[in-house]
């Protein structure tokens, strides 16, 4: 390769490289050496060893932090992404009026999530929303529920704001689908294979990689589920709703401890690296995400 | 291949009802006035009225929010695409030292959870002034899309053939010059999922809105949308048109643009 070459290919990548870096890289070895030190609002860090990891796992609300972001990774990577799944074995067999219902489901995951979060504090209003006006309907006496401000239901009512809105996987099994070859289905029509059979001898074996895709993008996106807590419960009440990054906001903005803080974004960081690494191995293929898989 | 269709229907009739009600309960209460949607959620409006609209227009810079938007997401995506266009054709077409340091580090950090750098960013932002600035919004936007956009673009490049750019080269024709006759033409469509992608990523992104400003400067949409929570706390038939106004330019963006926005979605979840 000439000279010339290698400047050219140096000045096409390290404009990229150089934002990558000031944003992501360097914050992440910044975050991980601060969470070892002394370090608030008020003061310039001091290293103090593991002290604040083992504050953090002295801390009660911490763990339920830790808990709650694991049972929302469970419940996402389960059902989410099989409620996803069955759609697509639906969708895929094109039932009459299944792009229009393809594009309403798109549309909850279009929605931005803040307004996501908006909408159903005014839809479970105790005051004015759906369900004193069921109350009302079905003259049940009693005080309406206030479903994200007790913490009772809170936990669950939370995750109902996303855990069945999947067509964002539902897309991915459908692309997925479409590359499977026509002439497999037109043999199994002719062998005179079932709907069911169909899906569960040909349309779940395609998908397997892909389920494990969606599996790992539903693990990413529960470790850091933020924006609809923030808005609807910011954690709470008391710690119901409580999860790591809600965690991680508390400990920065309202505590004020850096190095705490940046002490839960290491964790975070392990917790989000480790499921993935965890998913890999279930689903057996080398697939880190969407849009690696073609070349990794 | 008919399955027992009637369960297929009430599957497709369940999600759509669950996607659309509370968006249209919404919308349909925007029309109420403030005694209405406190007599009966399930109630029409005796007469449509738009004096919420009016009110929300009124106390919130609503068209402001969207300016912001619509310039650092739109500054975003320039970025985005301008140095992945660069850096991914180099990398999927020549041979270098840093370039599996590069890939690696790229996949990681897709599985990276946006908030563990939180403070590190904002420790960042201030030191450069950047905190509560446009520039500072966009920065951070371009840079959470280079890993995606980097491996969608790494791809497309791959399908493009060799031999026009072999001839170009024998030609006389110089790198760069090759890279914007040649191979930017041909990779359009590339370059388009990116753009869609990036949208659909950054014009509802939250969080970083919310750790790094503060006041009306550089506020966006979605954290509009957090603002108006405190803003309209005494005036929520105003919170219905302001929750309205906000998400029908997503919604019609989407229905306009779906095509595009499913393949953008997908990309790459698919071989070839």
């Amino acid at each position: 390769m000439t000279g010339k070459r290698k400047l050219w290919i140096a000045l096409f990548i390290t404009p990229c490289m150089l934002l990558f870096g000031l944003i992501y890289a360097a914050p992440i070895v910044t975050v991980t050496a601060t969470a070892f030190t002394r370090y608030t609002a008020a003061a310039r860090p001091v290293f103090a060893g593991g002290e604040n990891f083992a504050a953090l796992f002295r801390d009660k609300d911490f763990q339920i932090a830790v808990k709650n972001t694991l049972v929302w990774v469970l419940l996402q990577t389960t059902v989410h992404v099989s409620i996803g799944l069955g759609m697509a074995l639906i969708l895929h067999k094109k039932p009459k009026g299944w792009k229009v219902a393809r594009t309403v489901y798109l549309i909850p995951n279009i929605v931005p999530t803040a307004a996501t979060g908006i909408m159903f504090m005014l839809l479970l209003n105790p005051q004015f929303g759906v369900v004193k006006g069921l109350y009302k309907l079905l003259s049940i006496s009693g005080p309406v529920p206030n479903l994200f401000g007790n913490s009772r239901y809170a936990f669950v009512t939370v995750t109902c704001t996303w855990l069945f809105y999947s067509a964002f996987n539902t897309v991915i099994f459908l692309a997925q689908l479409g590359s499977v070859d026509k002439a497999i289905y037109e043999a199994a029509a002719i062998d005179g294979a079932s709907p069911w059979q169909t899906d569960r001898h040909i349309n779940l074996p395609a998908l397997r990689g892909t389920i494990g895709t969606c599996v790992l993008l539903a693990s990413v996106a529960m470790v850091s589920q933020f924006d609809i807590i923030y808005m609807t419960t910011r954690g709470g009440p008391g710690t119901a709703t409580l999860n790591l990054p809600v965690y991680l906001y508390k400990t920065m903005n309202l505590e004020n401890n850096y190095g705490k803080a940046n002490a839960v974004g290491v964790v975070q960081i392990i917790l989000g690296l480790g499921l993935a690494g965890l998913i890999r191995l279930l689903f057996g293929e080398k697939k880190s995400n969407r849009e690696t898989e073609a070349q990794l | 291949m008919k399955r027992k269709p009637a369960l297929a229907y009430a599957a497709m009739a369940v999600m759509a009802l669950i996607s659309i009600a509370p968006l249209a309960w919404v919308f349909i209460s925007s029309l109420k006035s403030y005694s209405e949607i406190n007599s009966s959620a399930f109630s029409l409006p005796a007469r449509p009225r738009f004096d919420n609209y009016v009110s929300a227009f009124r106390h919130a810079p609503i068209l402001r929010y969207f300016a912001n938007s619509v310039v650092i997401v739109g500054a975003g995506i320039a970025l985005t695409v301008t140095l992945v266009a660069m850096s991914a054709y180099a990398a999927a077409r020549f041979r270098f030292r840093a370039k599996p340091v590069i890939i690696a580090l790229f996949a990681v950090s897709l599985l990276l959870p946006a908030q563990s750098i939180t403070q590190p960013l904002f420790a960042l932002y201030t030191a450069l002034n950047l905190f509560d600035t446009k520039a500072g919004l966009v920065l951070v936007y371009a840079a959470m899309g280079i890993p995606i956009a980097f491996f969608v673009m790494y791809g497309y490049y791959a399908t493009l053939p060799l031999a026009l750019e072999e001839s170009a080269y024998i030609d006389g024709a110089g790198f760069f010059k090759t890279f914007t006759r040649i191979i930017l033409p041909m990779a359009k469509p590339g370059l388009a999922t990116v753009v869609i992608l990036q949208f659909t990523d950054t014009w509802n992104e939250f969080y970083y809105a919310l750790m790094l400003t503060s006041g009306n400067r550089a506020r966006t949409v979605p954290i509009a949308l957090n603002y108006y929570m405190s803003a309209f706390a005494n005036n929520y038939s105003a919170l219905f048109a302001a929750v309205v106004v906000t998400v029908a330019p997503t919604i019609v963006f989407f229905v306009v643009m779906q095509r595009q926005v499913i393949d953008g979605l997908t990309s790459g979840a698919v071989k070839g």
